[in-house]
């Protein structure tokens, strides 16, 4: 077992245990909300999910930056892998956010300022992937995406601030900067912050397997090259 | 083959967004017009659930596949090589 090999392994179990313990909290230890009751067990899933969404797209804006400034593949690789999971993530958090929507506000969606910013962004990163499938060479398609995944990330500071500056249906923050302190019951507070920790995990299992992945494909390619040209 | 693959990607998962979000209609679909109970609405939350293990396992299902293919082109092109070093010396 090589060290790549090591590494993948440890974050896969680690990811897997964490996502046995997870589901422990959620579905045996915290208590049931009062107003919602039960289903308001989907916001162990819903914020976490969220918040390696913006995760990833913050991964992308660097990366695209990297790459722009610097060049180097690796940044190219990086950026287009955060993105596909990123893609992933949000597409969870959209079809997560609409199921409990549904019995709590009675809609599968609504035109709420946070639910529309966060569709937008949803939007952006499948055109990033598009840009890239379908530009006409791949050096170009990295170089415009890159650009996208820059402008992309404008709409992420609006989807966070969204319930800020337009309150509507959507509740309000509980985590980052301007989350209220004490919002969450203590029992609650853990376990979403152990959730979080679980996605975060997953996430970097499933980045690191994509870039390992993305790598390989690179590196068969340079050496068919080279059989080629014998 | 690598970039119809990539092509296909964005392509899957749209189509999966949209099989997804219909199936979750489907599932709603026998308490949607109930009246709200705290304890109920448990179909809409083993949906979430059950949705997002899903989508986690296709991923790397997909990318363990990805790896196999990966590893099969290799060791065709150590193959190849070898037989092309075998028959020069």
């Amino acid at each position: 077992m090589n060290g790549r090999e090591i590494v993948r392994v440890i974050l896969l179990v680690t990811s897997l245990v964490l996502m046995v313990a997870n589901l422990g909290l959620i579905f045996l230890w915290v208590p049931m909300e009062l107003v919602m009751g039960q289903i308001q067990r989907i916001f162990y899933f819903h914020v976490p999910i969220a918040w390696v969404s913006f995760l990833a797209v913050s991964i992308v804006f660097v990366a695209s930056i990297l790459y722009l400034w610097r060049g180097g593949r690796k940044w190219d690789i990086l950026a287009n892998a955060a993105a596909e999971i990123g893609v992933l993530f949000t597409t969870l958090m959209l079809i997560s956010g609409a199921t409990w929507a549904k019995p709590v506000w009675g809609v599968w969606w609504t035109w709420d300022p946070r639910l529309t910013t966060s569709l937008i962004m949803w939007l952006i990163y499948i055109a990033y992937l598009m840009l890239r499938a379908y530009a006409p060479t791949a050096a170009q398609g990295a170089r415009y995406a890159a650009v996208l995944g820059i402008v992309g990330f404008v709409d992420v500071p609006i989807v966070y601030f969204a319930v800020e500056w337009w309150r509507n249906i959507h509740p309000e923050m509980v985590i980052g900067p301007l989350a209220e302190s004490g919002d969450l019951e203590g029992s609650m507070a853990i376990t979403l912050l152990f959730s979080m920790l679980t996605f975060t995990a997953l996430f970097s299992y499933l980045l690191w397997e994509r870039v390992s992945l993305a790598s390989s494909e690179d590196a068969l390619d340079f050496v068919r090259g080279l059989e080629g040209a014998q | 083959m690598a970039s119809i693959r990539n092509r296909l990607i964005p392509t899957i998962i749209v189509a999966l967004f949209a099989w997804l979000l219909s199936g979750g209609v489907i599932l709603a679909s026998g308490t949607a017009q109930e009246k709200y109970d705290r304890e109920g609405n448990l179909p809409f939350l083993f949906g979430v659930y059950t949705i997002t293990w899903i989508v986690f396992f296709a991923y790397s299902f997909y990318m363990g596949r990805q790896q196999r293919e990966l590893r099969r082109e290799i060791d065709e092109l150590k193959l190849t090589l070898k037989e092309r070093g075998a028959s020069r010396s």
